[in-house]
């Protein structure tokens, strides 16, 4: 009788694990190369080391981004390295670093393409605007100059626009990321 | 046999706290984490999943972002960092740009050459000013959430 309760105890034991496991499995975690991580859980105990070791390493791996004169820095940790650096016509694939969670790629990849548009845009709208400063300097009565300032502004307005939008799909990317690499 | 049951019990237990320590550190991240948004001129903070708005910055009204991350002490030391900064940052800037347009007015009038290249001179010293005081607000105000988002998981 009492083997047969412990042989029931020991098989919803080992159940319980599996189904913890599986629980996990179901977020895809990052492929953060620390020593808490690169060895996998095997069993109940270790399952339990993960669960300490997924808050150590949060505090640790966690990325941020902190902007810098026109471009942004990502950066791990509280104070850690910086690991890209994104920004005007800066290319660093933001989509590789955050590649263990779906989410924060797709977010990624919005923030990539509203960035080079942004960037592309404003650019040739600040040099428009130049342009027609130049010319009104030059020559005060030329029609072209108020048609030349106004329409570049309204470049660099809707650049920046996007390059706005950019940045809030990089700060939801780095959220997502984080959530991800807790689990 | 008993040292066995008692010892299978023990790890079932275990495993089970776990597990449930887990789920509530999901649910906490997904309902409670911060992030910064950008909203049409503004700056806006949002929690959670649902991008709830629980602080918009933009103008040069006071924000009480201390407050928002008050369980953290980390975050707190941080975010009065950008309390400290942001306001005159922006107001520096502010002040440095509209002089700038003073200097540009001057500059097409019959007058000194000089008052023109003291206003000038002196709106870019601000802007400069203002945006290294900003800088360092957006750097608190980085560090401020990372810390809040990362004490959430204790």
């Amino acid at each position: 009788m009492k083997s047969r309760i412990f042989w029931a105890l020991l098989a919803s034991a080992s159940v319980s694990g599996v189904s913890a496991l599986a629980q996990t499995s179901s977020h895809p975690a990052p492929p953060i190369a620390t020593a808490a991580t690169s060895t996998a859980p095997t069993g109940p105990t270790n399952r339990i080391q993960s669960a300490t070791d997924s808050t150590r390493a949060s505090s640790t791996q966690a990325l941020r981004f902190e902007t810098s004169w026109g471009s942004a820095d990502i950066i791990r940790g509280a104070d850690g390295p910086t690991v890209g650096r994104v920004g005007w016509f800066r290319h660093f694939d933001v989509a590789k670093l955050v590649e263990g969670s779906p989410k924060a790629v797709a977010e990624a990849r919005n923030f990539q393409s509203n960035n080079f548009r942004g960037s592309l845009v404003s650019a040739i709208g600040a040099a428009t605007v130049a342009v027609g400063i130049v010319v009104s300097a030059n020559s005060s009565n030329n029609a072209a100059s108020p048609i030349l300032i106004i329409g570049g502004a309204g470049a660099v307005g809707w650049g920046l626009q996007h390059i706005n939008s950019g940045y809030a799909a990089l700060s939801k990317s780095l959220w997502w990321y984080n959530r991800d690499a807790a689990h | 046999m008993q040292r066995l049951f008692i010892r299978s019990l023990l790890t079932g237990l275990a495993i089970m706290t776990a597990t449930v320590q887990l789920e509530a550190q999901n649910n906490t991240y997904d309902q409670q984490a911060l992030r910064v948004d950008a909203g049409p001129g503004t700056l806006r903070i949002v929690r959670g999943v649902g991008d709830s708005v629980v602080l918009k910055i933009g103008d040069l009204r006071s924000v009480d972002l201390s407050g928002i991350v008050a369980t953290s002490s980390n975050a707190v030391t941080n975010a009065r960092l950008f309390e400290k900064n942001y306001r005159p940052g922006l107001s520096f800037t502010g002040l440095g740009i509209a002089l700038m347009g003073v200097g540009i007015g001057v500059s097409r009038m019959d007058v000194d050459p000089l008052i023109a290249s003291v206003f000038t001179v002196s709106s870019i010293g601000l802007i400069a000013y203002g945006a290294s005081r900003l800088q360092i607000a957006y750097r608190g105000l980085s560090k401020a959430i990372w810390w809040y988002n990362r004490d959430l998981k204790k």
